[in-house]
């Protein structure tokens, strides 16, 4: 494959490009949070949205994952970035949450 | 049925280390993990290296050859897993906290952890960003941090290149013992044949050790972290710690800061300011 395909930006929220992807998968990654882990694709604004069909598509074609057998990847609400402010309030006012065991935790 | 040498359960950190050790050593062991590797613990946590952490007498020693092994293989692995043994600074805001520091600094250097005590203005010498008010510092020079996602995979990586086999995927529900001894794993889908078990799989390992009357202490613990964007270096030493507080931030300049400790069983659902009320 060219030089250039391999550039080819497969996650746009963290530059992540084709190559780096096959890598990941070259180096033993067989679902999409390994993957993930190792090249940062899908850990920004979307969460994955727009790279896990590639990703996925990769896997199937390049590894030999059975699609039945595909693990889903974790889901989570796409980023948005907090203000300081706003976090760094919520953070001090304890809405995060504290432990029983180590009250003084945050 | 299949046979294995030795099965692992869990693809966390402790299972993929196993899995390489033991591949190193000419035995090609079975790695199960029911969701992906580095999926729990492994991937939720800060990627401290502490040298100085742990209990004297106990734990300690373990820390300091854990820091030394990890510092071996990185080298070996021919890949980078973002370590960096910079040095680590805890923070004495207050009296209180400066007493219960300095015999913090006091037991470690006993127990031969090259550790220093220093002032509040030589701590930010070392630490330009640290604001006013601070009493005092600890400042543990082998201490650092590692990318816990590129460790647990690097290792999974080299055990694959030295014959383990490592399948995601694939939970493990049972042990089945015969006359005092582990003789196979049952998955979901299969019976595999082995005589030997590590049991690698963290807050899960207690759930199969049950039916065979084996009690285990190991509880999982919620922690909640931030994250900022990445920004230019502001933590020049890379790690800051106070008493509830740990700050890391990584190669790429992400701050990471926390975190908290909850026993909420096995809900990891963080209910931040991202995820509202």
């Amino acid at each position: 494959m060219t030089d250039q395909r391999l550039r080819t930006i497969v996650c746009r929220c963290e530059d992540v490009t084709l190559g780096e992807i096959q890598r990941a998968i070259a180096s033993g990654g067989r679902t999409f949070d390994e993957i993930k882990r190792v090249s940062r694709t899908g850990m920004g604004e979307c969460q994955g949205r727009m790279c896990e069909c590639v990703v996925t598509e990769l896997l199937c074609r390049d590894a030999g994952v059975a699609p039945a057998a595909v693990v889903p990847r974790s889901v989570r609400p796409p980023k948005a970035e907090t203000p300081e402010h706003e976090s760094s309030d919520q953070w001090f006012r304890g809405d995060l949450g504290t432990s029983p065991d180590h009250p003084g935790a945050r | 049925m299949r046979t294995a040498e030795v099965v692992i359960v869990g693809g966390g950190v402790i299972g993929c280390s196993v899995a390489y050790n033991l591949a190193s050593l000419g035995v090609r062991p079975l790695l199960l993990e029911r969701r992906s590797l580095a999926a729990e613990a492994s991937g939720a946590n800060q990627g401290m290296v502490g040298i100085s952490s742990g209990i004297p007498g106990r734990t300690l020693p373990h820390m300091r050859k854990s820091a030394e092994l990890l510092t071996r293989d990185a080298e070996e692995f021919g890949q980078s897993i973002e370590l960096t043994r910079s040095g680590r600074l805890t923070l004495a805001y207050s009296q209180g906290e400066w007493a219960h520091l300095r015999d913090f600094v006091a037991t470690r250097q006993r127990a031969g952890v090259d550790v220093l005590l220093m002032s509040g203005i030589e701590a930010r010498q070392l630490e330009p960003a640290l604001g006013p008010g601070l009493v005092g510092a600890a400042y543990i020079p082998g201490d650092g941090h590692v990318n816990p996602f590129l460790l647990t995979h690097a290792y999974a990586t080299a055990a694959r290149q030295r014959g383990a086999e490592i399948l995601p995927g694939e939970t493990v529900v049972r042990l089945e013992v015969s006359h005092g001894r582990v003789v196979a794993v049952h998955t979901a889908t299969e019976n595999i044949a082995t005589p030997s078990v590590v049991l690698a799989a963290g807050a899960w390992s207690g759930a199969l050790l049950a039916p065979l009357g084996v009690t285990l202490p190991v509880y999982p613990g919620r922690g909640q972290m931030l994250v900022t964007a990445a920004m230019p270096p502001l933590v020049r030493k890379g790690l800051l710690r106070a008493p509830g507080i740990a700050i890391r931030q990584d190669v790429r300049g992400h701050i990471l800061i926390g975190s908290t400790v909850e026993r909420v069983n096995y809900n990891r659902f963080a209910h931040g300011p991202a995820c509202g009320p």
